[in-house]
């Protein structure tokens, strides 16, 4: 039990950090007028099914339950193979209103020197899916 | 002996290692090209982190407006930006490289030389035929 709390302790020192999956930068125009900064961002709850099988198995009183805790981890592990940026999030279309939001932020539609930053905010078990996106509206 | 062999063997490991890192790309955008490609303008930010524990990502919050700063009256364009991090035993760093050009617009970059005064063979051109006992720089004083 002292060993499970210590690698718990370890677990949350691990996580509770920021990570920075992709960031790119687009050209920004500036002799169309006078810039204006602006900045939305759109995020989702991702899930660690890492951490909650280690919770679980805290809470399990036997070592046949635990044992059951590692095959499911394994097998949903194997189920959501490939590429990913962050943790699985529990719908996949959370970052579209970003587009829309920009208009919002700039009704003109002159918009340039987008940035956009995909990140991760982690926390135990949770995770905060985050899509940040910078930019200048042409006054 | 044995204990030595151990510890220089670490030690030439450990050195291999800082001089190595190891380094992954994370990502990479590119954006149109000019055909005219003007001066080239980059700006570049990293973010070392023990054991690679970050705690925000505004590392290179800025690099967009120092791109706007070496080039206040054009437009850039063609940037590169690339996303790496590097390893270095116990430190992660975390560094944005962005390169592009800067394009001024034709009428913006022809504008200076239309409105400043026009060079030395103007002025005799419009000033009368100076008489022709006096030099050419009199007339020019007398204006």
């Amino acid at each position: 039990m002292k060993g499970s709390r210590l690698m718990v302790g370890v677990l949350l020192l691990g996580n509770g950090c920021a990570h920075l999956h992709q960031l790119q930068i687009a050209d920004i125009d500036s002799t169309g007028g006078t810039l204006e900064p602006f900045e939305v961002q759109v995020n989702a709850t991702g899930l660690s099914v890492h951490d909650s099988a280690e919770v679980a198995k805290l809470f399990a009183t036997s070592e046949h339950s635990k044992k059951n805790l590692d095959n499911a981890e394994q097998i949903i592990a194997m189920t959501q193979m490939g590429p990913k940026t962050g943790d699985p999030t529990f719908s996949d279309d959370w970052a579209d209103g970003a587009a829309a939001q920009v208009l919002e932020r700039c009704p003109t539609g002159h918009v340039t020197g987008l940035s956009a930053r995909r990140e991760t905010m982690d926390y135990p078990v949770i995770s905060g899916e985050i899509v940040t996106i910078k930019g200048y509206c042409i006054q | 002996m044995k204990t030595l062999r151990i510890i220089s063997g670490l030690g030439l490991a450990f050195l291999g290692s800082l001089g190595s890192g190891c380094a992954s790309l994370q990502s990479v955008s590119v954006t149109n090209i000019p055909r005219e490609r003007g001066r080239p303008v980059s700006a570049s930010a990293d973010n070392p982190a023990f054991l690679g524990l970050h705690f925000d990502n505004d590392f290179a919050d800025g690099l967009p407006d120092e791109l706007r700063r070496q080039c206040p009256d054009g437009k850039v364009t063609g940037i590169y930006s690339k996303y790496q991090s590097t390893w270095y035993v116990l430190v992660q760093s975390r560094e944005v490289t962005v390169h592009g050009y800067c394009v001024v617009p034709e009428h913006q970059a022809a504008a200076p030389p239309a409105i400043a005064p026009p060079p030395v063979a103007a002025p005799p051109a419009i000033a009368p035929p100076p008489a022709p006992t006096e030099p050419a720089t009199s007339a020019l004083e007398q204006r």
